[in-house]
């Protein structure tokens, strides 16, 4: 009884979870083929004999074609500005939410949640309007004089770091609000009492001491958007080179499943670092707690 | 940096959040088919959203998906909470902690491809799944929809006074009638909000659901994705506003109902 | 002499390297207050929870009422706890509280109310059957968990440090009335504790605890006045310790060799250990006579110079300095309003006990 209750979950889990990634890495050394599945079998059996045919022309592949590298460099590169961005933003939300009132807490904390439980999809679908060469944004910045002709936004990388920043604010505002509310006022109140300006204080104790949620935020917004496909599909140009699109692309439009799936592992070889790194924090939370 | 300006950008940011938002529903008012020219006011897009069949239908099999995968969610995640907040060390342990952290972090094309590649070496092998559709989009949405809802679960799993169900089982009952007399109800709030979760993540995903879908079981998400790549849609924005409607409701129900609680329960003391 | 009511036999209990419980036997009276007192981490928890059936022993048998309860898991002990947190269940009135482990046992309906009305009169609670945990007062909420965890009879009740969440005042009526309630019941208590007052207003008899060990079992008073070891002495109550060699040991007294104390002290009676043997004694504050001249004379004096005066109200406690330089606290009971000022920093004074009052343990 006692056992079942792990059991399942892990047997779930495995499956549908980590068995796929053995399958995935086993197409990615499989030759493509026009058949059905497209691709040939890596380990075969026939006549008696057991022949395993590794090939690891798809990852060469990867190198030779130079759209790979620059898709993968492209897609960190977007992810890095737009983290960026989003703890810019993030930090003084988190930071005036932590501050507020106790009582406001509550409700301004629901407010930064609110949104993600609306369709991220329909969010994003939001901007489509709000960039348009007619758009609000637009017609906003031509009346008050800042441009005298639409500024174009839409398709562009411009666009795609405002969908990232704003589809994953919350995951930035989340953990830094966790480390921020949880830091002690006397901290604030002794630096300033030792002789430290708020800028100083600042520096000194609040930056230090909310590392732990920087990082955590950092890495929740950084991981998901180099895999980002829907944002790049919708806001992104022909110029927007994301690894995810291109994965998208190899398996839907050229059907070259096994190179889709070698592009997939580098993928997941490129977020082991930041992985690596999230989970360090969230351990080291945990035991702190 | 002052008062003044922290403010400042707090409600920049508050704008920033919910101004698209506004815009949706504000659009989907809107006469024009050229969504962004005001045309007066005018509920006929929500008229022609009602008669769009095709939205209709995926609406639907998107709803009946988001149902089991967040039920299957809501049932695994309380079973691998329970092993990771109650049994200690076991075996297998650390290997659970990872599965169900893992999905969290990994991009939603690899879950989705990697999945995909799965249910088609399935197929070859064991007959199983035959062909994709309903069944495998719900059990790749219970299996991410499931990582959710251990963080959830646990968390107040966690938090729950352990000595409760000591002290059920101090007074005879066993383990199992601990569970549902003792355990289940503490975790009652925690098991909505994870059911509440799976349901709206599966009802809006739109990558993993693209890959292992099969014709004739197109999402909701997928038939407005294919719909707003060729542009604004004013119908898509009267589908948003239902959705924006639907979820406050359950928000500020949510709220109303955690908020009235604790004013019920506290007497003279 | 019969079997014990319980008796533990040699239970051990690690957790990897460490020896929570540590080869601890014990035997315990049908009807007795038993007190288990320690400090946090001595192991007197995880014994608890053995008893209870939370914890198995690494080693050694827990022997209830002539059967082996080693094996048997909680649900099926008739033995009861109350919890440290009274781990009352948030979602159910005071009364499905207290009927909960009598549903559990498959009692008839009729008879979990009236066994509920009765448990809510034992413990005066008539009035607040309906209530939620949340919206009882500390105190009461207390008392419920105690009739809970009596409601179904249990041949032993476990209280985990039962008065610990309640103020001073509430605490000495609580243990007052815990004592009575189970004088009535004629139940077997084994509560444990880290506060040494409430061991010993409560207790038949304690068990000391340090270290996953029994160190010294006795009724309060035995413990307190004859400790046999200096971590007893010295964790119940306060105690001054002199060191010092044994000088001479004859069948009707001995004398101590204590430069530390600055003469060789008197004690009326033989002492275990052999001449020339290191010891200490131990003397209690309040067994030292304080003056700046003794009025009559004392088996044996010492002199120093008054360093501090600690005002408790009723009384005072002055720290004494001997020429050794050791310290000595004197406790002397506030009599009068005066008498507080008839010593005052920097006398000098005599300090007078008798060998009677001094307890010698080995180093």
């Amino acid at each position: 009884m006692k056992r079942l209750v792990a059991l399942v979950p892990l047997a779930w889990l495995g499956l549908f979870f980590l068995i796929p990634f053995v399958v995935l890495t086993k197409i990615s050394l499989s030759e493509p083929a026009i058949a059905q599945p497209p691709y040939l079998p890596v380990v075969d059996w026939a006549d008696g004999i057991l022949t395993v045919a590794l090939n690891l022309g798809n990852y060469i592949f990867l190198t030779e074609d130079p759209l790979y590298l620059v898709s993968y460099f492209s897609s960190v590169k977007i992810a890095a500005i737009s983290t960026l961005f989003a703890l810019l933003l993030g930090y003084p939300m988190a930071y005036a939410i932590a501050r507020a009132p106790e009582r406001r807490r509550g409700l301004l904390l629901m407010l930064v949640i609110l949104p993600f439980w609306t369709s991220f999809l329909l969010r994003v679908y939001a901007w489509i309007g709000l960039l348009k060469a007619n758009g609000p944004v637009n017609n906003f910045l031509l009346s008050i004089g800042v441009i005298d002709q639409p500024l174009v936004m839409l398709q562009t990388d411009f666009a795609v770091y405002l969908g990232i920043v704003y589809t994953y604010l919350p995951f930035m505002i989340l953990p830094l609000y966790a480390t921020l509310s949880k830091l002690d006022v006397d901290l604030l109140d002794a630096a300033a009492d030792l002789g430290a300006r708020p800028a100083t204080t600042f520096l000194t104790v609040t930056l230090p001491l909310s590392l732990p949620g920087i990082v955590a935020g950092s890495m929740l917004v950084f991981i998901p958007a180099v895999g980002e496909y829907v944002i790049p599909a919708l806001l992104g140009g022909p110029g927007t080179l994301m690894i995810g699109s291109v994965l998208w692309n190899e398996f839907f439009l050229n059907r070259d499943w096994p190179v889709a799936a070698a592009v997939a592992i580098v993928m997941v070889l490129v977020l082991a670092l930041p992985i690596a790194i999230l989970r360090r924090v969230q351990a080291a939370q945990e035991d702190r707690a | 940096m002052s008062r003044a300006a922290l403010r400042i950008v707090v409600v920049a940011g508050f704008v920033f959040l919910y101004a698209p938002i506004l815009s949706l529903v504000i659009y989907s008012f809107n006469e024009s088919r050229l969504v962004t020219v005001w045309g007066g006011f005018s509920t006929k897009w929500y008229g022609e959203l009602l008669r769009d069949t095709q939205i209709l239908e995926a609406a639907w099999i998107s709803l009946k998906i988001a149902f089991l995968a967040a039920c299957l969610s809501t049932i695994l995640g309380t079973l691998a909470a329970t092993a990771l907040a109650r049994h200690g060390r076991f075996r297998g342990r650390t290997m659970l902690g990872g599965l169900v952290t893992a999905p969290l972090v990994m991009p939603e094309v690899i879950i989705g491809l990697s999945l995909l590649l799965l249910f088609v070496a399935m197929e070859s092998l064991v007959g199983w799944p035959a062909g994709r559709g309903l069944t495998t989009i719900v059990i790749a949405h219970a299996t991410f929809g499931t990582a959710f809802a251990v963080v959830v679960i646990q968390a107040r799993m966690v938090a729950l006074d352990r000595s409760l169900e000591e002290a059920a089982q101090d007074l005879g009952a066993r383990p199992l009638r601990v569970f549902f007399d003792v355990t289940l109800p503490g975790l009652a709030p925690a098991l909505v909000a994870a059911w509440l979760l799976a349901f709206t993540l599966s009802l809006d995903d739109v990558v993993i659901a693209s890959f292992v879908a099969g014709p004739g079981s197109s999402t909701l998400p997928m038939v407005i994705f294919s719909k707003v790549r060729l542009g604004v849609s004013p119908e898509v924005n009267a589908l948003a506003t239902l959705v924006i409607v639907a979820v406050t409701v359950v928000v500020l129900a949510a709220a109303w109902i955690s908020a009235r609680r604790p004013a019920t329960d506290a007497g003279p003391h | 002499m019969s079997d014990p009511f319980i008796r533990i036999d040699g239970v051990t209990r690690t957790y990897g390297e460490v020896y929570a419980v540590d080869d601890v036997s014990l035997d315990i009276r049908q009807g007795e207050l038993f007190c288990l007192l320690g400090g946090s981490g001595c192991g007197k928890s995880t014994l608890l929870r053995m008893l209870a059936g939370f914890d198995r022993p690494t080693a050694g048998r827990i022997v209830i009422d002539g059967r082996d309860m080693t094996d048997v898991p909680p649900h099926a002990r008739d033995v009861n706890m109350m919890f440290q947190s009274y781990a009352l269940f948030p979602h159910m009135s005071v009364e499905r509280n207290i009927a909960y482990g009598l549903h559990r046992a498959g009692m008839p309906k009729a008879q979990i109310a009236t066994r509920v009305t009765e448990m809510l009169g034992l413990v005066q609670l008539d009035k607040l059957a309906r209530r939620k945990p949340d919206q009882l007062s500390g105190g009461q909420r207390q008392r419920v968990a105690l009739a809970r965890a009596l409601a179904r009879r249990p041949k032993l009740l476990l209280l985990d440090e039962p008065l610990g969440a309640l103020d001073r005042k509430l605490r000495e009526e609580t243990q007052l009335e815990l004592k009575k309630i189970q004088t009535t019941l004629g139940i077997t208590f084994i509560v444990v504790t880290h506060d040494q007052e409430e061991a010993m207003t409560l207790g038949d008899r304690l068990g000391v605890m340090n270290a996953g060990r029994i160190v010294q079992i006795g009724a309060p008073h035995e413990v307190y006045e004859f400790p046999q070891s200096r971590f007893v002495a010295d964790f119940i109550g306060t105690v001054n310790l002199f060191e010092g060699t044994i000088a001479e040991d004859r069948d009707t007294d001995a004398v101590i060799a204590s430069p530390e104390a600055g003469i060789d002290i008197r004690i009326p009676h033989a002492v275990t250990g052999t001449k020339g043997q290191d010891v200490a004694v131990a003397l209690r504050p309040e067994k030292i006579v304080i003056a700046r001249a003794l009025p009559e004379p004392y088996d044996n004096t010492l002199a120093g110079e008054v360093r501090d005066i600690v005002y408790n109200g009723n009384l005072s406690v002055f720290h004494v300095l001997l020429a050794s330089g050791k310290r000595v606290r004197v406790s002397r009971t506030n009599r009068l309003r005066a008498e507080t000022e008839d010593i005052s920093v920097g006398d000098r004074v005599e300090l007078g006990f008798t060998g009677r009052s001094a307890v010698v343990l080995p180093s």
